[in-house]
């Protein structure tokens, strides 16, 4: 009896360790490292190309050859000034015929759920806007501190970085891009 | 093919230099690696330095402290009119203090549907504040100096920590005077707006 409530312990014992390793390994939310959570709007989905209709996602399964991406922080304040700008590289997208090549996201470095929707919606962002609560998915592309940009380039499969920008350094040379995007078309 | 090869072209051609990843270095620069330039980094610190006494139902103290903004600003003058959100944020200049104030204000819908103002408080003097928040564009609502006797309203609130600066701790005192949510959060991190905005939906009954 006393060896059967011993052993009872030690299993116990070892599904705690379990539970508190996998609360050190894993993302709040239950996702694993580099995961992000499918976003809740049935067109963000479209728009990313993503068969699933929840579950965590990870950026490799954006449908795109190119994937730029806002680094943000809802609650900061270069952040907000930037977003319009930002908005308007998506638009020039749009505007150019180069959307079902290359997509866009937005990743709330350090958000959660509500922060990152605030964002979105107090900024107008025609893009999804999605929490990157510990800034693990941000930062596996080498982020800077929010606003940033990051630009990805996906070749066999996996998206590889091209630029990777503080928003308030690269304000001028990305415009110059944009402006260089006229003869695109 | 063509022109999303030339659209790579011309983003590398602007002649952009990556970044480093160094998101945790103790950096203090006056370029923008930062959210907010000119921020001091103090590294990771112990998670809460104090302990309040204070309690959901409790009475909140009453202060009266100079604002930013001009005059003073005391609790009890919300008394009967508005329900009252206390930010108390350790150190002016620093990073996730820098990153939280400037949010509160992007929700100052959030407190209006809940009747209820946000009231910033930080053991530094108005002329730091002033400086700190206008680096930080502007904040709407009232930022109060607790500064001399030093950190006495943070200590009333059981918030001051033993080097001097405040806890980054939450608030919620309802139009009665009465606390009603407490957050004394881990100094590092911010708190989740989620626990704010359950907070004020239950004091208002929405």
């Amino acid at each position: 009896m006393f060896q059967s409530v011993k052993i009872l312990g030690w299993l116990a014992l070892g599904l705690c360790a379990l539970a508190l390793g996998g609360c050190v390994t894993s993302e709040p939310g239950g996702l694993a490292p580099g995961q992000l959570s499918a976003p809740e709007r049935e067109m963000d989905r479209q728009y990313l190309g993503l068969a699933q209709a929840a579950g965590p996602i990870t950026i490799s399964d954006i449908q795109a050859e190119w994937l730029i991406i806002e680094v943000f922080d809802m609650y900061c304040h270069r952040c907000h000034l930037a977003a319009e700008e930002i908005n308007q590289i998506y638009n020039r997208i749009q505007e150019k015929g180069c959307q079902n090549e290359v997509k866009m996201i937005g990743l709330g470095v350090g958000d959660t759920l509500m922060e990152a929707n605030t964002f979105k919606t107090k900024f107008k962002v025609p893009f999804p806007a999605l929490p990157d609560r510990s800034g693990k998915v941000a930062s596996q592309f080498g982020a800077a501190r929010p606003p940033g940009i990051i630009v990805l380039k996906k070749e066999a499969g996996k998206f590889k970085v091209v630029l990777n920008q503080n928003w308030d350094e690269g304000r001028a040379a990305f415009k110059g891009v944009l402006k260089a995007c006229s003869p695109l078309s | 093919m063509n022109k999303i090869y030339l659209l790579c072209t011309l983003i590398v051609g602007a002649g952009l230099q990556t970044v480093p990843a160094d998101l945790t270095a103790p950096v203090s620069t006056n370029k923008c690696k930062t959210c907010v330039n000119n921020t001091y980094n103090p590294g990771r610190l112990k998670p809460v330095d104090s302990k309040t006494a204070l309690k959901p139902g409790m009475k909140a103290p009453d202060f009266t402290l100079p604002a930013v903004k001009g005059g003073k600003v005391s609790l009890s003058q919300f008394r009967g009119k508005k329900n009252v959100v206390i930010s108390f944020v350790p150190a002016a200049w620093t990073p996730v203090c820098s990153a939280q104030w400037p949010g509160y204000d992007l929700v100052k819908d959030l407190l209006d549907r809940n009747d209820a103002v946000m009231i910033g408080i930080s053991v530094d003097n108005i002329p730091t504040q002033f400086a700190w928040i206008t680096e930080m564009g502007g904040i709407s609502f009232n930022v109060l100096s607790d500064f001399f006797p030093h950190g006495k309203v943070a200590s009333a609130y059981g918030v001051l920590r033993g080097d001097g600066m405040a806890e980054r701790a939450l608030f919620v005192i309802d139009k009665m005077g009465i606390i009603r949510y407490v957050d004394v959060h881990n100094i590092n991190e911010r708190p989740p707006l989620e626990d704010l905005a359950a907070a004020l939906k239950e004091l208002s009954g929405r």
